[in-house]
Formats: C-alpha cells, structure tokens, sequence
C-alpha cells in the first residue's frame, strides 16, 4: 500500500456507466417518470396538431377551392402557453426527484462521483424521457391532424397532404421536445450537482 | 510544522490521520459559533478510534473534516499525508474514492443497484475494469457473509444486511481510512454487536484505520483508542488497555 502515488485526479466514469446510472434511475421511479413522459407527449402531440391542422387546411383550400389563410392565424399563444406549463412540470418532476435523492447524490459524491457525473446522469434522463415523449407525441399530433383531416375532407386529403409542411413539423416538433426536457431540467440538475456531500448527509427524512 | 514534528519525529509516515491545529467557526447571524477550538490529533495506521462526545461538542464537526466532507476555517488536515485542504474538486474526488471509505448511519446503500452493483460503484469511479470489479465484489461480499444476497437489492435486505453491504463498499477499493458515523445507531443490540465485530475484523484484516464516531458504548470495547471531545477540544485521547475494568462493567450492564 505504501507504493501507491500519494494523490492522483479521478479519471472519468465513461458514457456507459452515465447511462447505466441514468437507466436504472429512470426504471426505479417509473410512475413518475412515465408522467414526465406523459406531459411531454401531450404536449409535443398539441404542437404537432395545429401546426398541420393548420397546414392541412391552407392545402385543402389551394385544392379545393376557396381563400387560403381565411381562419387567420392558429393558436399559437395556446400552444406557447401548453409548452411553458410543460416546462414547469417538468422542472416539478425533475425538482422532486433530486430532493428524494438528496443523500443518494451525496452517496455518490463520497464515491468519488464529481459535480459533472450527478450532471450528466441527470441530464441524460431527461434527454432519454424528451426524446421518446418527442418521438411520441410528434406520432399521436400529425396522426390526430391527419385523421380529424380526413374526416373533414375525405378522401380528397389524399390530393392536399402537405409532405413538406409535415416533414418540417416532425422535426420541430422533436426538437421541441427535447429543448422542453432539458429546459426544465436544468434548474434541478444544476442544484442536484452543486450539492455538498456533507448537506445531504444531514437530511433526514 | 513543527506541530507536526512534535507528534510524530518520523513526520507523518506512521500516521494515517494528522489533524493540525484545526479551527472550525460557523457564523450565524450576529453569533459566531465555535465549533472546533483548535484540534490536534495523530491516528496511527491501522488503528481502530471511537471519537466520544456529547451534541455539540463538535465531534460530527471534526468526524466530517477527517472525511474531507468539510473544510476547516485554519489549521490542517493530512489523510495519509496529503494535506486535503489543498486539494482540487478532481483530486479530492479521488481521495473520497480510493483513500477514504464511508458508513453512514442510515446505511445509504443505493436502492437502485444491487448488493453487488453497490460494492462494485467504488471500483467502477476507480477506473477497476467491470470483471475485476465484479470478482472482488464478490469476494468482499463473501467476508461479510453476504455471499449468498449478492443479488438482491436493499428493498430485499434488513438493516443488518444493508449496514455489512455498505461495510463491504467502504472497504472496496482499500482505503486507508474507513469513516463509520454512528453505524449501529439504527440497529437492534445484536445486529449492532454483529457489526462492530465485522467492523473490527476488517480493521484487522486489511490493517485499515476505523475512526467512528459514536453514542455506542459497545463500540469502545474493540476501540484501539478512545478520543473524548468536549466544547470544540480533543478532552482526552484513551487507549483501550487503560479502559478494560470500565468496559467490563458497561458489558455487564447490557444484560
């Protein structure tokens, strides 16, 4: 033991182990998890409808007759609004989560974890649940816009489905997802990272 | 350094833990409290000490600075001769993973993982590949009788159970120090004695220096050493021969 090198710098933990803790994470809190997923879908699934509803529409006037743009412009207060509540339920979520981990974090600092590991894994959780409520909620939203689209205009859809417009909304839509996560994440995770070992180590519970 | 000098000639290279003159004051409001009044203490290596004192005393104060949890407002903390006080956020990462070992009083295994995922997290954050790590889990889990629980998570396991794993987890990367805060505190009388044995079985074995801090008076009857603190100072540091008629009586006095 007396040959060991009397200090030395803790060598990164690797993506692998990052996502490891993170999965594990995410699967022991699933109901909560799920929720956080859940309000991003809905969420994402709200953006994604009135933007090819609204497509949908200017499309079909253009192919069936009529003057594009008539209804003016959509709700898109509504859905700023929708997104912000998105946002703070996340950050909600996030925030309960790391006061319930208050000494598993300060454990993990006594391990050798530094402030940019706890970052990292908290982060990647909530990448990991934007990503897939993004994914997800794109898929109910143009699905939604395109069935309510289809009852409206039968199949004369067929004629007007605006590809371009639907492709640019898939990718705003997850994009939107993902800055949403991450977003209401930040806060939470920052405080989680800052934590001193020694204050977790007082809370009790 | 010549604090230092005095306590040891050899100049640290017995002693585990050198605590230098340690001062610790906590503003609160208008009051400044006192926490640590000047702390001078030697562990020697291998050495099992049982830190003593009322609430407020400022034991935990001390307990936590020997652990690199907190920073002293003066003085000095060497762990195996390293001054941490010194140290940046990666260096004293590193010390918290390889030099120092910690049990806690409400045992903090991580729910998450299980027995042997918990003892392999030290080794992992050391850089120890996966299979190495899991071997030596396996076996440190062996020496605190839990071979059999390697696969189970804490929700699956009792106190006792939790408090050997994070025994196990403690001694992992083998460090020179094991900080044990109030280990038996949550525990029946029995399982507590069971632990303090395992405790100090694995001081002896790996020659690791065990500092607890505690209420615990089964802990003094295995303690190489006995500091009482009272009002911010070390009172009296004990050893454990000059203690056995008092223990004897205090062993009676549990049945």
């Amino acid at each position: 033991m007396r040959t060991d090198k009397k200090i030395d710098r803790i060598k990164p933990i690797g993506w692998r182990t990052v996502l490891w803790m993170s999965y594990n994470g995410v699967r022991h809190r699933a109901g909560r998890s799920f929720l956080t997923f859940l309000s991003i879908v809905m969420a994402v699934a709200f953006l994604g409808y009135v933007l090819i509803a609204d497509a949908i529409s200017v499309q079909m006037k253009v192919v069936v007759g009529g003057e594009p743009g008539a209804d003016g412009p959509p709700l898109m207060w509504v859905v700023v609004i929708s997104l912000g509540v998105c946002v703070c339920g996340i950050a909600n979520a996030m925030l309960m989560s790391v006061t319930e981990r208050f000494r598993e974090i300060a454990t993990l600092k006594c391990l050798g974890a530094l402030n940019s590991v706890v970052l990292q894994v908290y982060l990647l959780e909530a990448l990991g649940q934007g990503l897939l409520g993004a994914f997800f909620g794109t898929l109910f939203g143009i699905l939604l816009a395109c069935i309510i689209g289809w009852i409206s205009f039968g199949s004369d859809l067929g004629l007007g489905l605006p590809w371009l417009p639907l492709l640019k909304t898939t990718g705003w839509c997850l994009l939107t997802g993902i800055v949403l996560s991450v977003l209401g994440a930040l806060y939470p995770t920052a405080l989680a990272a800052k934590m001193a070992p020694i204050d977790a180590m007082r809370a009790k519970f | 350094m010549s604090l230092l000098r005095q306590l040891n000639p050899d100049l640290t290279v017995e002693n585990t833990v050198m605590v230098v003159n340690v001062k610790k004051q906590y503003v609160m409001g208008d009051t400044t409290i006192h926490a640590l009044r000047g702390v001078t203490m030697a562990v020697k290596r291998g050495t099992y000490i049982s830190i003593l004192g009322p609430s407020g005393s400022g034991k935990s104060t001390l307990f936590n600075m020997i652990g690199g949890l907190d920073r002293p407002t003066s003085g000095e903390v060497f762990i195996d001769e390293v001054d941490i006080a010194q140290l940046d956020p990666y260096e004293l990462a590193w010390m918290r993973c390889r030099k120092i070992g910690y049990i806690f009083q409400s045992y903090n295994i991580l729910p998450t993982l299980t027995a042997l995922e918990n003892v392999m997290l030290p080794m992992i954050f050391a850089d120890v590949p996966q299979e190495e790590a899991q071997d030596r889990a396996k076996e440190i889990l062996d020496t605190v009788e839990l071979g059999n629980r390697v696969f189970h998570t804490p929700a699956e396991m009792s106190g006792g159970q939790q408090q050997r794993v994070a025994i196990a987890r403690a001694f992992a990367n083998r460090p020179a120090i094991v900080l044990a805060d109030e280990p038996t505190a949550n525990l029946d009388l029995k399982t507590g004695k069971q632990i303090i044995g395992i405790l100090r079985d694995m001081n002896l074995r790996f020659g690791v220096t065990v500092i607890s801090a505690t209420h615990d008076h089964k802990m003094l009857d295995v303690s190489d050493q006995i500091a009482w603190v009272a009002d911010g100072q070390i009172d009296r540091i004990e050893e454990r021969k000059d203690l056995n008629i008092k223990v004897g009586t205090i062993a009676g006095d549990e049945h």
